[in-house]
């Protein structure tokens, strides 16, 4: 069984708090894939921190608030 | 489904069909220089990497991550199959032997299938299972 990720992300709360943002909006602003979205957001993969960056600018907020290390 | 995963699928129907191909083909004309002509089906391997959207991002830096590890795991085994084949032979057959040329070359398409076989499933794999960059 795969173990859990030590990063956790807020970004499909972080959508829908910013009016129903699809997944494919989301990723043409971060400059990745539709499918890249869909991993993070099922803990399928940690993104490198350029990356992490240009989904907390894409959402208008700091990288704290998207991503939470959970201390392990 | 990603379209580096698609390919990997393609991939992996490829070499399934030529091996298919080439069991069937060997079955007729046992072990034979012109059984290694299935080997050509492989040729469709170059194939199914061209379709994407204009404008579209197809790659990004998760594709390439995953395209990084299955490529340095395949070719990992590439590696070992070969030393051990290498000696394998050597050890069953000595060092003063002598062995037909097409039966080398089967043995390095074999060898060449499994290769990206095993970086196909690895492909789908780390997509299905998740990959950490």
């Amino acid at each position: 069984m795969p173990e859990p990720l030590a990063i956790k992300n807020r970004i499909r709360r972080l959508r829908f708090e910013r009016g129903e943002m699809t997944q494919e909006q989301l990723a043409k602003q971060a400059g990745v894939t539709r499918h890249t979205i869909m991993a993070l957001e099922a803990d399928k993969y940690l993104p490198s921190l350029l990356l992490a960056f240009r989904i907390a600018q894409a959402f208008g907020v700091r990288l704290e608030d998207v991503f939470e290390f959970n201390g392990r | 489904m990603a379209h580096p995963e698609k390919r990997a699928w393609f991939m992996l129907v490829v070499i399934a069909i030529t091996l298919a191909a080439y069991f069937a083909f060997i079955s007729f004309v046992r072990f034979d220089s012109v059984s290694l002509a299935v080997f050509a089906l492989s040729a469709f391997l170059g194939l199914g990497s061209s379709k994407h959207r204009r404008g579209a991002i197809t790659h990004d830096e998760r594709d390439l991550h995953i395209e990084r590890q299955a490529l340095l795991s395949s070719m990992s085994a590439f590696y070992v199959l070969i030393l051990v084949l290498s000696l394998a032979a050597f050890f069953t057959y000595g060092e003063d032997t002598s062995v037909r040329l097409w039966m080398v070359i089967q043995i390095f398409w074999a060898i060449s299938l499994l290769t990206w076989g095993i970086k196909a499933f690895i492909t789908i794999l780390m997509y299905r299972r998740g990959a950490h960059a």
